[in-house]
């Protein structure tokens, strides 16, 4: 079957007025359909340009970067953008940015449905399941939690297979952060959607299934259900997660020894 | 536009309702001052046009197609069809008939509704074939049976020719009285001789119907005509191609069966609408192209505001996939709206304000229409804002997504390729307006100088636009060691923000050509107010009907004995042009205040009347006798006298002849005029002819020792001065024994009292061809001597002079009929004045004012454009400066998050107005004043080459210094608006910064 | 015992309408470090603000050195504070954004540029001093933020997530320099998501949302 997202050594530079930055470095990553996925890591690891990618909203300075089989570095603009209307769903961090704060929260979700079909029965049933059937206020007086549900039902109103999210809770409070997620996963299970999430928030990985943890632009280490896994990067390299930096300090020698099911790293003392 | 995105499109104007507005207005405006030229221009077409034609003589406003025995209404109808400004055709045949037994020419004819334009004394009008009415002056009563010569009997049914040659019978049914003959009814026809009193060769018509042409049979032949004739009150300038055409064809209109003459003189009149509408159009295209750049510019900057508010929504229709033209019409659909409205919005509003200023500007009622060069003018402003909506959107729609979620958007330099060549180009259209202009038009004149603020304004925007940032950037370094806030923040916002740019442009540009438009409305009016008032010569002229000079003169007298008030003036029109005077009362009276500046009249005047005179021979009677001395006629020649005499009603000299000069008594008879009016002695000629060939150059003497004359049967002396040897000139002398005549064999002898100078002193305006001056005869006999400078004179309009009355009807051998009498009226004195003279019998005309001048000058096409062009560059100006204040503000107010965050590290509220205010003002100062800098400038260099009259007068000679007042008054109107408006948004952006603010996330 | 350089006292704060947190009763003291940390939206942009007197709260009283803010106004300057978007003047260069601090606090001019120069070196930002903001990235105009506050040598620091944009490297020059504050005597309050942030500090404060606050011990 073929994966939702696969990244091939996909790297970002980005060119400020003096310096070019590298944001991603050799990125390497395979997502299957219907998986849920957070992205973890610190601020400026280069989690947002990942999405930003996967969204088809950059293209890859290097590398190759797969969404659904099709390789995005080869559409045209226009495909792009249909692949974007059609199977691809984004939620902003601000719940603002998501919407057209003036229009009505079902006048978003048919702006959202513009590109692609006008289905207003899916819209209405979306708005049902977010909570926000009988909403008649426009969406720059709603509260920062019903903004960001109604963020989801709009990136939802195509019936995407691959949903992506921006730190969607981390300008809510726990209560509202708990029911977008909710709904996040809502999705996942009952249409098979992939969901690619990026937080901070330890609680929001904590509900999906798989963690990437991305760290100065690589892949640092992944989680399943609950456990932690560093990743052998492209040429070897590993990552050692903050909580090893005092066995084994950052800058320090050690001693690789084979074992059956992998190796041992050991201090060197010098 | 579907419901639903209509809905959309609605909500989003609401939301950001003030850069709608803002759109909106800025739209409205500058599509009304576009539109407005055009509106205004076509009005002002159609009020000359109609004001041409209304003056013009009936022959000048239509045509009279004629054919001899065909009918010409078909021609006629055909002419008109489809002209809604043409009345309907008059129609009508004369019949040039006889009267059997005098041989008066008495005419028979019938024309379409003729009894209306008669006054119908007695009996009523004809009805039937035979039947006629007759004018009161020819003496017909009603009743009487008349009989015409070539109008005979009709033949009997069957009859081919009538076998009888009888005339035909016509029954006057009715006596009329003729009611205007100036009725273009008429056509300028002299109809009614005999009415107006000479019967020697027309009698007046036997007006008839139809019927009797056909009753009868005529033996001359009947002449048709049809007229056709323009209605001023339905003509409009847009009619004006289509009267050329008109005008053109008539002349080729023909008929099968005749041949067709078609009398008019529209020709005439269409010049002379040509001359006055061609001096509008030039102007008015200028002003109006300048209007419509500026609205552009206007709107340009304010549409990109609009497009650039609705950046985060259409990176979000980006993001959600749509599709490249799904989301340009997204982005575009809110601007297309609001240029959509505000058209219609501003194309009603530029008709209304073009009433109000036609109301204002233009004689009469003319209705307004809104012609296509007007809607043209007005969606030209909206197609620019359209582009500017197009060139914000596209680097909207181009640039990568997530660009618009960055932090802080990166920041473009203005590049200055742009600048280069708006710079370049205007510099070569500035070089291309004045210089060429010199060389190739003799005047140095040209309209298209009124291009010339606008292209200046620009430049210097653009230079502003560089230098104010630099200047700004320089002070860093001062404002770094001062302390404080305010100066520090204000300086750098300055130098390095982007709202300074757009502000700047637009201030300068909008100023630039309001303060050119006030200086040159200055000037103008300036100039017409001196034109006028030299030209009408005093505050007010009264036209008077005297028979002569001496009647003028105590006329004047009678009304004004002071002598300060009223002046007798004589004017001939020349040219040159002449106007005789009392010299004392015309220093007094006249307007040398504004021809002269600083003179004193009365010394300069003084000089006018010369020498006292000496008398004048005047002699009344029957016959005239002079005694001769004892003379010795050379051998063969045949002397003779004559005397030369002015004789009242006669502009040239009588002589008569006194008979051979010998015997010692030479008489004849005065001429007839003598007899009842008095007549003045002007010369005694002496001619010699020979009646063999002579050798000898030898010459005689006569000398004339008395002069009588004989009045109701005595001879009476006329002390003639025969001995005085101041008495008199010429080629003779006087002296103990009288006047003695030098006679030579050739070329006569003349002797003159010498009661006026050879050479009047004469006050002149400049030179005078032929140094000869018409007189009052309107001889051009008369020399004159130049008194003093040769510089403008009050009343004098062209070259001409100003010499004393007196000494000009000693000169003058009669008044010629082209002569005007006038009383010239001082300052306040109008009413006395024509009351005192109405007083005494005579009647007066309605006064010349220079005020009449005035107007006249102001709705001639110079006028007009420079009217339109104040009018809206007033409004262009108050609209920058309402955009610039808002543009600051928004900026500001976009920067409340980095404001509230500076008053949260110490910074206190004082200090931050003082920041905002001086920011503001500096920006909105430095564009007012250098806008007002370049429109001083423009006016400084383009003025003298913006026509201001229709035809430029040849004197006096126009001044183009502006003053100061109103041009003040302007920047300084925009100066205390901008700080009273910076102070309101400053107080304003200072309470919004609220703490609340920094609690929250910046979006 | 001697006062706290900054405390409040029964602070309740509310924005929008609801409730932030009620009742919190916090003190911070002279060379301390203190950690406040707590999920979004549980009020630690809104405790900082308010601790800084740019709003009075709905009730309870914030002090410094012991005198009620509402007081004395001006105790205000003592109290400095790194905004979490920065709050800088975009078009200014870095180092004029620090000067028009101490302008604002009345400094002269040549005073205020010779003390805008220390900070922004000591931040990695030597060479940058004289770029606008607009054109540093989101890590370097967050350093010059601290700089801002750094300079002006306050009674209290306050910081709102002060290394949320920097890389590893640049995280450590920035803690380094806000726990130097301690060092000199100063009070240090810093809210972070970071636990290696908190890790560094003497205490933590856990906000937990819409109740008391709890003063976790570390």
């Amino acid at each position: 079957m073929t994966a939702a997202v696969r990244c091939d050594g996909v790297v970002q530079i980005y060119k400020t007025r003096d310096l070019e930055i590298v944001a991603l470095r050799d990125v390497d990553l395979v997502i299957a359909q219907g998986e849920t996925v957070a992205l973890l890591g610190p601020s400026g690891a280069g989690k947002s340009t990942l999405m930003w990618l996967m969204a088809g909203l950059l293209r890859p300075s290097a590398g190759r970067l797969r969404i659904n089989g099709t390789d995005v570095s080869r559409l045209s603009p226009g495909a792009l953008d249909r692949m974007r209307a059609a199977d691809i769903g984004v939620v902003l961090q601000n719940p603002g940015r998501n919407l057209i704060p003036y229009a009505t929260a079902a006048q978003n979700v048919a702006f959202a449905q513009r590109a692609a079909r006008t289905d207003r029965r899916r819209a209405a049933a979306l708005l049902d399941r977010v909570g926000l059937g009988g909403m008649r206020r426009r969406a720059g007086a709603m509260s920062g939690g019903e903004q960001q549900r109604l963020a989801v039902a709009v990136a939802l109103a195509n019936a995407p297979r691959l949903l992506l999210a921006d730190e969607p809770t981390s300008q809510l409070d726990d209560d509202s952060g708990r029911a977008v997620i909710g709904l996040i996963e809502q999705a996942a299970e009952e249409n098979g959607t992939t969901v690619v999430v990026v937080t901070h928030d330890a609680a929001v990985s904590r509900a999906l299934g798989r963690t990437i943890t991305i760290r100065d632009g690589k892949v640092g280490a992944e989680g399943r259900h609950g456990e932690e896994f560093v990743v052998v990067g492209r040429e070897g390299g590993v990552q050692l997660p903050p909580e090893f930096h005092e066995l084994l300090p950052p800058g320090s020698m050690a001693r690789v020894e084979a074992l059956p099911d992998g190796v041992a790293l050991r201090r060197a003392e010098s | 536009m579907s419901a639903r995105s209509r809905g959309l499109t609605l909500r989003g104007l609401w939301e950001r309702r003030g850069l709608s507005l803002a759109v909106l207005v800025v739209t409205v405006v500058s599509v009304a001052t576009s539109a407005l030229g055009p509106i205004f221009a076509e009005a002002a077409g159609t009020a000359l046009v109609r004001g041409v034609l209304n003056q013009a003589a009936p022959e000048g406003r239509g045509w009279r197609i004629t054919a001899r025995d065909a009918d010409v209404s078909p021609l006629a109808d055909r002419f008109r069809s489809g002209a809604a400004f043409l009345g309907t055709p008059v129609n009508g045949a004369e019949l040039p008939g006889r009267d059997p037994r005098g041989g008066v020419v008495r005419p028979v004819i019938y024309q379409d509704d003729v009894c209306a334009h008669l006054v119908l004394v007695k009996g009523r009008c004809p009805a039937n074939g035979g039947e006629v009415i007759a004018s009161q002056a020819s003496r017909l009563d009603a009743g009487k049976v008349v009989r015409v010569a070539g109008l005979a009997v009709a033949p009997a049914p069957g009859e081919v020719i009538a076998a009888r040659a009888e005339l035909a019978p016509l029954r006057v049914v009715g006596v009329y009285r003729p009611r205007d003959i100036n009725d273009p009814y008429w056509f300028g026809g002299n109809l009614f001789a005999q009415t107006a009193g000479s019967s020697e060769s027309k009698a007046d018509p036997l007006f008839t119907v139809e019927e009797t042409r056909r009753a009868t049979q005529a033996t001359v032949q009947w002449t048709h005509w049809s007229i056709v004739s323009i209605d001023p009150t339905k003509i409009t300038a847009a009619d004006l191609p289509r009267l050329e055409e008109l005008t053109a064809a008539a002349p080729r209109l023909g008929l099968a069966q005749a041949p067709v003459i078609t009398l008019s003189r529209v020709p005439d009149t269409m010049l002379e609408v040509r001359a006055q509408t061609g001096t509008l159009g030039v102007p008015a295209l200028l002003v109006i192209a300048q209007l419509v750049a500026l609205g552009w510019l206007l709107l340009y900057l304010t549409v990109s505001d609009l497009v650039a508010a609705r950046a985060p929504e259409i990176a979000l229709a980006r993001l959600r996939g749509q599709g490249r033209l799904r989301v340009w019409r997204f982005a575009l659909a809110e601007p297309v709206l609001l240029l959509a409205l505000a058209l219609a919005a501003g194309l009603a509003l530029g008709m209304r304000l073009a009433q109000v200023v036609a109301a204002a500007l233009l004689p009469g009622q003319v209705a307004l229409a809104l012609p296509p060069a007007g809607v043209l003018a007005g969606a030209a402003v909206p197609l620019g804002g359209l582009v500017a909506a197009v060139i914000a959107a596209r680097g909207m729609a181009v640039r990568p997504v997530t660009e618009e979620w960055r932090r802080t958007p990166r920041r473009r330099a203005r590049g200055w390729v742009i600048d280069a060549i708006v710079l370049s180009l205007t510099a070569l259209g500035l070089v291309e307006l004045l210089a060429a202009g010199v060389i190739t038009q003799t005047s140095g004149q040209t309209s298209a100088a009124l291009a010339v603020p606008g292209l200046l304004a620009l430049g210097v925007a653009l230079l502003a636009c560089r230098v104010v940032p630099f200047l700004a950037g320089r002070l860093f370094r001062a404002s770094r060691r001062a302390g404080g806030i305010g100066a520090f923040l204000a300086l750098r916002q300055i130098a390095r923000g982007r709202a300074t740019a757009g502000s700047l442009i637009v201030l300068c540009t909008a100023f630039g050509m309001a303060v050119f438009a006030t200086a040159a409305w200055d000037v103008t009016s300036a100039n017409f107010e001196r034109v006028a008032r030299v030209h009408n010569g005093a505050a007010g002229v009264l036209e008077l009907r005297a028979g002569s000079v001496a009647e003028l003169r105590a006329a004047v007298e009678a009304a004004d004995p002071g002598g300060r008030h009223a002046a007798p003036v004589i004017v001939m029109p020349g040219p040159p042009k002449m106007i005789a005077t009392d010299p004392a009362r015309f220093a007094h009276v006249a307007d040398w205040a504004a021809a002269r500046p600083g003179t004193d009249a009365a010394r300069l005047t003084a000089g006018l009347a010369g020498p006292p005179g000496t008398p004048r021979l005047m002699v009344r009677g029957e016959r005239i006798r002079l005694r001769i001395g004892p003379v010795k006629v050379p051998d063969k020649w045949e002397p003779t006298l004559f005397a030369d005499f002015r004789v009242p009603g006669s502009t040239l000299v009588k002589s008569i002849p006194l008979g051979p000069i010998g015997p010692a008594t030479m008489e004849w008879g005065l001429p007839p005029e003598c007899r009842a009016a008095t007549c003045e002695l002007r010369a005694l000629r002496a001619e010699v002819t020979v009646l063999d060939e002579v050798t000898t150059n030898a010459s005689m003497f006569a000398d004339v020792k008395r002069i009588e004359v004989r009045t109701g049967g005595r001879w009476r002396e006329i002390d003639a001065g025969l001995t005085d040897r101041a008495r008199w000139s010429g080629t003779a002398s006087a002296g103990e024994d009288g006047l003695s005549l030098m006679i030579p064999l050739f070329g006569g002898a003349k002797a003159v009292p010498a009661t006026f100078p050879r050479h009047l002193p004469a006050l002149v305006n400049g030179p005078i061809d032929g140094e000869l001056t018409p007189g009052l005869d309107q001889n051009f006999a008369a020399g004159h001597a130049v008194l003093g400078e040769r510089a403008p004179l009050p009343g004098l309009s062209e070259p001409g002079a100003i010499v004393d009355l007196e000494l000009a009807d000693r000169a003058a051998l009669g008044i010629a009929p082209e002569a005007r009498f006038e009383v010239w009226v001082a300052a306040g004195r109008l009413e006395q004045v024509a009351a005192a003279l109405k007083a005494q019998g005579h009647p007066v005309s309605p006064a010349r004012t220079p005020d009449q001048l005035v107007s006249r000058y102001t709705t001639q096409g110079p006028g007009l454009a420079l009217a339109l062009m104040l009018a809206a560059a007033l409004a262009a100006g108050a609209l920058a400066l309402g955009r610039a204040v808002l543009a600051l503000y928004g900026a500001a107010r976009r920067r409340g998050y980095e404001l509230a965050a500076l008053a949260a590290t110490g910074a206190k509220p004082g200090e931050l107005r003082a920041a905002l205010l001086l920011e503001q003002l500096i920006t909105l100062a430095a564009g007012t004043l250098n806008g007002a800098g370049a429109g001083l400038l423009a006016a400084r260099v383009a003025l003298p080459r913006v026509p201001e009259f229709a035809t430029a007068p040849s004197t006096p000679p126009l001044l183009y210094e502006p003053s100061l007042g109103p041009v003040a008054l302007v920047a300084g109107a925009a100066l205390v608006v901008a700080f009273a408006a910076v102070a309101l948004t400053a107080e304003a952006l200072l309470r919004g910064i609220r703490a609340d603010r920094l609690r929250q996330a910046q979006p | 015992m001697s006062e706290p350089a900054l405390s409040c006292q029964s602070l309740t704060c509310e924005a929008g309408g609801r409730e932030i947190f009620r009742d919190l009763s916090l003190e911070f003291r002279a060379g301390e470090r203190v950690a406040v940390m707590g999920p979004s939206g549980s009020g630690k942009t809104t405790l900082l603000t308010t601790l800084a007197g740019l709003g009075p709260p709905a009730s309870g009283q914030v002090l410094v050195g012991g005198v009620p803010l509402a007081r004395d106004p001006s105790l205000r300057s003592q109290v400095a504070l790194v905004f979490q978007s920065y709050g800088l003047l975009t078009l200014l260069t870095a180092a004029e954004n620090v000067e028009v601090a101490l302008r604002a606090a009345g400094r002269t001019g040549a005073e205020a540029m010779a003390a805008a120069v220390g900070p922004l070196a000591r931040l990695g930002l030597a060479g940058h001093a004289d770029h606008l903001i607009e054109e540093l990235s989101g890590g370097q105009q967050q350093r010059v933020a601290v700089a801002r506050a750094l300079t002006l040598g306050p009674r209290v620091l306050l910081a709102d997530e002060p290394t949320a944009e920097q890389d590893a490297g640049h995280r450590e020059i920035v803690l380094t320099e806000l726990l130097a504050v301690a060092d000199r005597g100063g009070a240090l309050v810093i809210a972070t998501h970071d636990d290696e942030v908190a890790a560094r500090c003497d205490r933590v404060v856990e906000l937990r949302p819409a109740v008391r606050g709890a003063v976790g011990a570390r």
